[in-house]
């Protein structure tokens, strides 16, 4: 399952998209997103089925999301 | 060449060039025309590739690290690079390849990265002779896709690999320093890794651009150098450094023409048994693509590495 | 509550006892550091051997913290510890003492014997000895996702029908032997007297009952029934190098963690 990975780098930030991971449950999708993109030592990061995600804009496929 | 002519031909794939060229950006699937898609798929397939199969060479070096800081150091970088490998073979999941067969579906011939990430990284010296050389060309064909890409997934990808990659130079380069420094047996194994690896990185940018003038990747905004461009750039960075710190390099600028110049027969004989180049062999392009095609020594043990035992029990072919 | 901030404030009991579990934690950890880098590669997909990467390290970060804590308040040389030790005198769990066969036991690897030190670490929270206590709860932070890592592939092996299953119990029991073995015998001296003085707040044995509740919470969940009563001998048992007999850690591990190839690289 693909799961998107939202971000943010302090609180005064808003959280964003880093990326995305394919894992096989909640628990592992939390491990490869946080060994994945390390980047910046996050305040906040959280994993979001890209099933779950409801396109509001109306035009073509976007969001495409692939980081 | 001929690709070039037959894009033009189809309207769609005109239209398309056209729109790029007045600044779209490609967002999704239904944006493509087939050209684009796979000239994108061919860029991102050598990216991956080339991310992937950086992970072996430099882990089998980290593993004989000389101290704990060095290898927490090297090791870092394996899991930079298998992650670029990650980000690239996730973009291409979301265009309908299947992932699997990317990672563990291939023979090792079939993988699609540079030659010189088939050969054995054998000391320390070479580890951080391939962070100072090889990242850094990775960075100059990165950066330059950061900067010009039409795909927009792919520009947004490339902030983190961008900025990962020159950590990778940056600790190569220091440690080049550090061995030239040191003198010695350091200094001299720094200077017989150079010997055989500058080469190989030049070789590595490809085709110079009088035999190739086009390529789709350049027509569809992929990136916006072309190889000779690009060997220039690396050339700008690595002759100086190596200079600085006495190591000697076949190749310097010349003031005149502005640019930099090799000192050898350009592409020439390898001998990767003995990690020599012949530069008193010239050979052609096309003898190039042979010895790349053929692959070279570490290719299999490194795919194996990867892939695992891939058809047994928790292997990655089955999973 | 007692604090103690520094090695030589500790009685010289207590402080032999701290010096050893520290040191055998770290030498576990960097048995883990090695096989976590090792199953960097050949993993069932990318992402696992991109966790393992990172898992790697953090404990090889762990060792050289704690290492560093060893050479502040223990007049230990970090050198001689990694590099010049007898593999006799290394305290490591000895199911990490060879290459790990598959998957499975990496799995069990990171539940089990990494789960263990890190409810060692865990029990130091509060710990009266401040150089320990201050940077337990970093160690802890990282150590969630090797928890995460290890718990999300027992889920997924136990759930791939029979022979994964079996494979992976098969581990997770030999895995478990060999940690109770180096958690060391209910009320042992130096440990009773690590709780007594406040350096940690439960003992091996509470400890252990601890990891088997949480693995038989988790086998249960998914349908696989372990083994997890101990059956463990301590006759012989060194405090030194948790565990009786000669065994010891294989040449070429070491020969690999030391750098050995690369001695005229180790520049100053």
């Amino acid at each position: 399952m693909i799961y998107e990975v939202f971000a943010r780098k302090d609180h005064h930030q808003e959280l964003k998209h880093v990326g995305s991971v394919d894992a096989a449950d909640d628990e592992l999708a939390k491990v490869y997103a946080w060994a994945l993109y390390d980047e910046e030592s996050w305040v906040e990061m959280c994993v979001v089925p890209r099933s779950a995600i409801i396109p509001v804009t109306e035009h073509g496929r976007v969001p495409v999301w692939g980081n | 060449m001929t690709a070039v002519k037959d894009l033009t031909a189809d309207q769609a794939e005109r239209a398309l060039i056209e729109k790029i060229q007045a600044g779209f950006t490609v967002e999704s699937e239904e944006d493509m025309t087939p050209g684009y898609k796979k000239a994108l798929l061919t860029q991102l397939t050598v990216q991956g590739d080339t991310e992937l199969m950086s992970g072996p060479a430099y882990y089998l070096a980290a593993r004989d690290a000389p101290t704990i800081n060095s290898r927490i150091a090297v090791i870092a970088i394996v899991h930079d690079e298998l992650g670029h490998a990650n980000i690239a073979y996730r973009l291409m999941e979301d265009l309908g390849v299947d992932k699997r067969w990317l990672i563990y579906g291939r023979e090792p011939h079939e993988f699609k990265h540079p030659y010189g990430f088939d050969q054995p990284l054998e000391n320390w010296a070479e580890m951080v002779v391939a962070n100072g050389f090889f990242d850094r060309a990775g960075i100059c064909l990165l950066s330059d896709v950061h900067e010009n890409t039409s795909y927009g997934p792919l520009r947004r990808a490339l902030v983190k690999v961008d900025r990962e990659e020159i950590l990778h130079l940056r600790h190569g380069e220091s440690w080049m320093r550090r061995l030239a420094k040191a003198g010695g047996e350091a200094r001299e194994a720094l200077q017989r890794a150079v010997d055989w690896m500058f080469p190989m990185t030049l070789e590595w940018f490809g085709l110079p651009d009088h035999l190739k003038r086009h390529s789709d990747q350049l027509v569809y905004r992929l990136k916006g150098k072309t190889n000779d461009q690009l060997r220039q750039t690396w050339m700008a960075a690595t002759v100086p450094l190596c200079e600085s710190i006495g190591i000697k390099v076949p190749a310097h600028y010349d003031a005149a023409k502005g640019e930099y110049v090799i000192d050898y027969p350009f592409p020439c004989q390898y001998d990767p048994e003995a990690k020599r180049w012949l530069f008193d062999e010239p050979i052609t392009w096309d003898q190039v693509f042979e010895r790349w095609k053929a692959r070279g020594p570490m290719n299999q043990r490194y795919v194996e590495m990867i892939q695992g035992k891939a058809d047994g029990l928790f292997g990655g072919r089955r999973w | 509550m007692v604090e103690i901030a520094s090695g030589e404030s500790l009685n010289a009991a207590c402080r032999a006892a701290l010096k050893n579990l520290l040191s055998a934690i770290a030498d576990t950890k960097l048995l883990l550091g090695y096989h976590y880098g090792e199953w960097t590669f050949g993993t069932p997909v990318l992402e696992a051997s991109i966790a393992n990467c990172s898992l790697s390290q953090t404990e090889l970060g762990h060792v050289r913290l704690l290492h560093g804590i060893l050479k502040s308040h223990f007049d230990e040389d970090p050198e001689r510890l990694l590099e010049s030790r007898p593999p006799r005198e290394m305290a490591g769990v000895e199911f990490l003492d060879r290459e790990l066969p598959d998957w499975a036991a990496v799995v069990a690897a990171t539940l089990v014997v990494d789960g263990a030190l890190t409810l060692a670490l865990h029990s130091m929270r509060e710990s009266a000895f401040l150089p320990v206590r201050n940077v337990v709860d970093k160690m802890l932070e990282e150590e969630r996702y090797h928890a995460h890592h290890g718990r999300g592939w027992f889920r997924a092996l136990a759930g791939r029908g029979e022979a994964p299953r079996s494979t992976l119990k098969e581990r997770v029991e030999a895995a478990l032997r060999s940690v109770e073995i180096w958690w060391g015998p209910e009320g042992e001296p130096e440990d009773a007297l690590l709780v007594s003085e406040g350096i940690k707040s439960r003992s091996n044995s509470e400890l252990a009952s601890q990891l088997r509740r949480d693995l038989a919470e988790l086998a249960a969940a998914c349908g696989v029934e372990l083994e997890l009563e101990g059956t463990a001998q301590f006759d012989g048992w060194d405090p030194r190098t948790r565990r009786r007999g000669d065994s010891s850690v294989n040449e070429e591990i070491l020969y690999h963690m030391r750098g050995s190839k690369n001695q005229i690289f180790k520049l100053t």
